[in-house]
């Protein structure tokens, strides 16, 4: 077998280790407090790298890509049974239901439905290019399908990723070859939709509110809606070039919520400083550009969407958590991805990667096949 | 080929997306990190950390044996915020069982409060502790050092007192401040959430150091003594005020100074040291001891007297003296020992009046002794320029110089010594919180002003006062106590002559061979006919003689063995003052004293025994203590007295010092205060009385009707 893109696994795990560090520093005391001693979020966080890494390996080395784009509409359907279960029986936690619940293990579906919504319109766009299509029968059906997920998923209510879905499913069109023209509608729709459920829930367009009143009048209401954010920016500001020093930090001790997921970079940035934070910038800039080097060499439409999708998905993930934390964007719950603690993204994350090694190991073997025709036609 | 290059510049499209948003969000981080940095800093700062005082206790004061005279107690105030309290009703009645106060008072007092209000200051540490518990919204618990004096109102003048914020403001507690309160100190929390605060190890801190602790010379059981005796004959006689030191004559060392009344604290003073008055015969001492020590006369040189009927006799010319008996002549011996004023005066002209002040001053009247205590007073002894050719022989006797009457002990204490003038020591001692001393004081001699033939003469005539002079009263069997009486007319303000007030007082010193304490007794206006220094002022020297006698140990030393070894008397002790003495240490006294204890009623403290403090009990006979709870132990609560005959209950006012207004006769039906309820310092108690026991059913009438009656 070939040798794929070791540079992906390798990044990947850098962003993993990374992130067991991190949750370990910025977690401990949280975990004092909610359970019994500092150790418990390394803990769980750990069990899923492990899981994660065999995971990744199975990808990496096992998966077979025409098994995966055979399975993939059933694999969306039971993702988005999954997404209706969820909303019914499902855990609630700080206002939304997201969470299924087994003993101390719990399962977010959206998570797997993000990555299971990439596979299949990766499928479907392989098999019914839109620019061959035209906009009704191209474009329309995947959208109203990409449409029915994300709404399951707005239903729980997770507008970003919601949002961030319909966000990826949208490069994906952008890169499967759409004419530009098509693809205006669906920003437009994307938009209006946007703003409707902003407008919808009050919850979040409180937090829209928050942001656009500190974008525009740099007015924080610390004590409100604007404290996580406030704290954010003390905990990076405080960090200055070389930070405090691992574990040193202050915002952590529950001043910060969410320190340990969605806004552990905040924490690197204190405890890190610029220099940290740079670095993690930097593998997260190779990661994105060695996914993205691996969709432009694809062969195959399928593989080259799918590793597209990933990339984007990541990239957007990344951008959107880094931009709320570094109050870019108003305040939602996103995980960093491989950073942040949360098993079921863990997992999904670390399986996406392994599937993008695996799409640049076909890759070399395509063009390994090139070369010796190449050189066959050329002798 | 045309697809795969469109492909390949839509992913490169993607690519730059994200590494623009990715771009941005790195610039963002570098300006909330480098130009940003120190306003976040500060921000942080200010959130993140907070300083917290971190206060000191307070040192102890402890008499000479190391038993605690003051030292700090934990106790609780509480205070309502109003704005947080939803209905008073309900937190009254949750906090009234706590409090031990009825809900509907406490309705009524938490609704009359406005914003922050304090509701109890001095709470006890368990009743403290359980409304912190109960965690009221609106309710402020906090905890705060309440100064406790082991000794109650005993020594007060010379402890002082702190203020609310336990610092000292009177007597040693304000003048060794320095060392007793120690220095605050801080520590640096970190915020844990909102509410949370917590110490991270390696916090900045600076800890605080614990006040230094003094261990004086006072003897605790010397001055519960003197102030009994004292405060016994000032009652007694109904005089204005009596004051009395005793100190060590070899090394300086004041063992007690007592003060009768009490005064509320910031009018207290210590009259022993702040206070100067003319002595009187008791000063004849100086020029009895000059004359000797230069050699001007013997102890039996004849010296005629009155002229004949006690008429006063012209010493110079214009000067007349009398003697109070007008007897026509002593011998030097016995004008000291009968205090004749005329012979005095005439030992004074003959010594000159430069060498009687060289020898006053020498002896430190008229000049501070340096003692570390606040608002001392020099006393007055003019200077020689200023002196008239009368003042000699006034001086002499007493009359033209004013003396704090630890100058006058201090005096004494030379002769006691052998001629040694000892620098007075109010402190032993100063002991930081760890057991380190920080400085220690040694008897310090000033200078010799007498030899010691002088002063063994001098002694023998002072004991000659006590055996058959004009102090008999102060006779002792068993132990020979030396000392001069004196009886000077005070000077009336606004005659600017002598009037008919006196001050009756006693210096002397036990035993006489090998004196271990020196003493000054003042009795100020005591009674007309009552006023003469032998008849008032010297027994209570002998009383605290012996009581000090009867103790197994004490100052006295080993003296007391003398007495051990006679037949007991009957009544052989007296009752020793057990009152808020916790139920143990009054067991261990009263063992002490061979007598048995037989305790009433739950609580921690003695409230009041029976027989009285004083009083005399036959040795192995036993104490009835009641017993009451730490509020009532301060004695600053009313006694129940309903029922009890007059007598009985006014004894009992009396000891909590509260004037009482007896209306009608027989048993007491009602009372005002109410039992139980706090008394204010020195205050007054209103008692409607009825014939006899039978009347207490007609007890209510009568009460309701005395009510009706009040203005």
């Amino acid at each position: 077998m070939n040798r794929g893109d070791r540079w992906i696994i390798a990044l990947a795990l850098i962003l993993t280790f990374i992130g067991v560090v991190m949750v370990y520093s910025a977690g401990s005391f949280a975990s004092f407090i909610h359970h019994q001693g500092g150790g418990y979020y390394l803990q769980q966080q750990a069990l899923r790298v492990v899981l994660g890494v065999f995971l990744m390996w199975f990808c990496a080395r096992k998966l077979n890509l025409r098994w995966l784009e055979t399975i993939s509409p059933w694999a969306l359907a039971a993702c988005c049974l999954l997404l209706v279960a969820v909303i019914a029986v499902g855990h609630t936690s700080k206002g939304a239901t997201r969470w299924f619940r087994v003993g101390s293990a719990s399962l977010q579906p959206t998570e797997l439905a993000r990555i299971a919504a990439v596979v299949f319109l990766a499928a479907l766009l392989k098999r019914r290019p839109i620019e061959d299509h035209g906009f009704w029968r191209g474009l329309v059906p995947p959208m109203l399908l990409l449409g029915f997920v994300a709404a399951l998923i707005f239903k729980q209510p997770a507008l970003s990723s919601a949002a961030l879905l319909f966000a990826t499913g949208f490069t994906m069109f952008f890169l499967s070859g759409a004419p530009l023209r098509y693809l205006a509608i669906p920003v437009g729709v994307g938009a209006l939709a946007v703003v409707g459920g902003v407008a919808t829930h009050p919850y979040q367009l409180k937090r829209v509110s928050t942001f656009l009143d500190f974008v525009l009048h740099g007015k924080l209401d610390a004590q409100g809606a604007g404290y996580q954010i406030d704290q954010s920016l003390i905990a990076i500001g405080s960090g200055g070039v070389f930070g405090r020093g691992l574990g040193a930090g202050f915002q952590k001790l529950l001043s910060l919520p969410d320190a340990h997921t969605d806004f552990i970079f905040a924490i690197v940035g204190e405890e890190l400083g610029l220099v940290g934070a740079s670095v993690l910038l930097v593998v997260f800039a190779l990661f994105l550009w060695r996914g993205l080097r691996v969709t432009a060499r694809c062969s195959d439409p399928f593989a080259c969407l799918l590793a597209g999708g990933i990339t984007v998905q990541f990239g957007l993930y990344a951008v959107a958590n880094l931009m709320v934390a570094t109050s870019l964007a108003p305040t939602t719950g996103l995980p960093l991805p491989f950073v942040s603690y949360g098993g079921s993204a863990l997992l999904v994350n670390l399986a996406a990667a392994g599937i993008l090694y695996r799409i640049s190991a076909l890759n070399g073997e395509d063009e390994a096949l090139t070369r010796s025709r190449w050189a066959r036609e050329g002798a | 080929m045309a697809h795969r290059d469109m492909r390949k510049s839509r992913v490169l499209m993607v690519a730059a997306g994200l590494f623009l948003a990715l771009c941005t969000i790195w610039l963002r981080v570098a300006w909330l990190q480098v130009p940003m940095h120190a306003h976040y800093m500060a921000r942080a700062a200010e959130r993140q950390e907070s300083r917290v005082k971190l206060t000191p206790r307070r040192g102890d004061l402890v008499d000479r044996n190391g038993r605690i005279l003051a030292h700090d107690l934990q106790s609780f105030e509480v205070a309502i915020y109003m704005p947080q309290v939803k209905s008073v009703s309900a937190l009254a009645a949750k906090m009234a069982p706590v409090l031990g106060v009825s809900a509907r008072d406490l309705t009524k007092r938490i609704s009359a409060m406005k914003g922050f209000a304090w509701l109890e200051h001095d709470l006890a540490p368990e009743k403290g502790q359980e409304l912190q518990r109960l965690r009221l919204e609106g309710v402020v618990v906090q905890t705060r050092a309440t100064r406790d004096y082991r000794l109650g109102e005993s020594a007060f003048e010379i402890l002082g007192r702190t203020d609310r914020d336990n610092v000292g403001v009177d007597g040693l507690e304000y003048q060794y401040e320095n060392d007793l309160g120690g220095r605050s100190g801080w520590i640096t929390l970190i915020r844990a959430g909102e509410k949370r605060w917590i110490k991270l190890p390696g916090a900045e801190t600076h800890p605080a150091r614990d006040g230094a602790s003094l261990q004086l010379t006072i003897d605790a059981d010397l001055q519960s003594i003197v102030e009994h005796h004292l405060a016994r004959t000032v009652d007694s006689l109904q005089a204005l005020r009596g004051f009395a030191i005793f100190l060590d004559p070899m090394t300086g060392e004041i063992l007690a100074a007592a003060c009768v009344p009490h005064l509320p604290a910031g009018r207290a003073r210590n009259w022993t040291f702040t206070d100067q008055y003319e002595p009187g015969s008791t000063f004849k001492v100086v020029v009895a001891g000059a004359v000797l020590e230069e050699g001007l006369a013997k102890p039996g040189e004849y010296f005629t007297g009155s002229p004949g009927h006690g008429q006063k006799a012209e010493l110079l010319p214009g000067v007349f003296i009398g003697d109070a008996h007008g007897r026509p002549g002593y011998t030097f011996f016995g004008a000291i020992q009968n205090s004749s004023n005329i012979v005095c005066g005439k030992l004074g002209i003959r010594l000159g009046a430069e060498k009687l002040y060289r020898y006053a001053a020498s002896l430190g009247f008229g000049t501070l002794t340096g003692i570390e205590f606040p608002g001392e007073t020099s006393g007055r002894l003019r200077p020689l320029s200023r002196w008239q050719p009368r003042s000699t022989p006034t001086v002499a006797i007493g009359q033209e110089v004013a003396v704090t009457p630890l100058q006058l002990a201090l005096a004494y204490a030379a002769i006691a010594n052998g001629g040694v003038l000892m620098e007075p020591m109010l402190v032993k001692e100063v002991r930081a919180a760890d057991g380190r001393v920080l400085r220690r004081n040694t008897p310090q001699p000033s200078h010799r002003v007498f030899s010691e033939s002088t002063t063994s003469t001098l002694r023998e005539m002072l004991c000659a006062v006590v055996d058959s002079g004009t102090a008999t009263a102060a006779k002792l069997e068993g132990i020979r106590i030396a000392g001069k009486t004196g009886t000077a007319q005070k000077v009336d303000p606004t005659l600017k002559a002598y009037g008919s007030k006196y001050m009756a007082s006693f210096a002397g010193f036990a035993p006489a061979e090998n004196p271990r304490i020196v003493g000054v007794v003042v009795i100020d206006e005591p009674p007309q006919r009552l006023h003469y220094g032998g008849q008032i002022a010297a027994p209570v020297f002998r009383e605290v003689v012996l009581d000090l006698m009867r103790q197994p140990t004490s100052v006295l030393g080993s003296t007391t063995r003398n007495i051990a070894m006679r037949p007991p008397d009957v009544p052989a002790v007296t009752a020793p003052d057990l009152r808020l003495l916790p139920r143990r240490e009054a067991e261990r006294k009263l063992a002490d004293y061979g007598l048995h204890a037989r305790f009433e009623g739950d609580g921690t403290r003695v409230l009041s025994q029976s027989p009285a403090a004083g009083q005399p009990v036959e040795r192995g006979g036993s104490v009835v203590a009641w017993l009451s709870s730490p509020q009532d132990s301060v004695g600053r609560s009313m006694p129940d007295l309903a029922g009890l005959p007059v007598r009985q209950a006014l004894r009992q006012l009396s000891q909590r010092q509260v004037q009482p207004f007896v209306t009608g006769s027989g048993f007491v039906v009602r009372q005002e205060p109410a039992p139980g309820t706090p008394l204010p310092f020195r205050g007054e108690c209103r008692l409607w009385c009825a014939a006899d026991a039978a009347a207490s059913g007609r007890g209510g009438v009568s009460a309701a009707s005395a009510t009706s009656r009040r203005p």
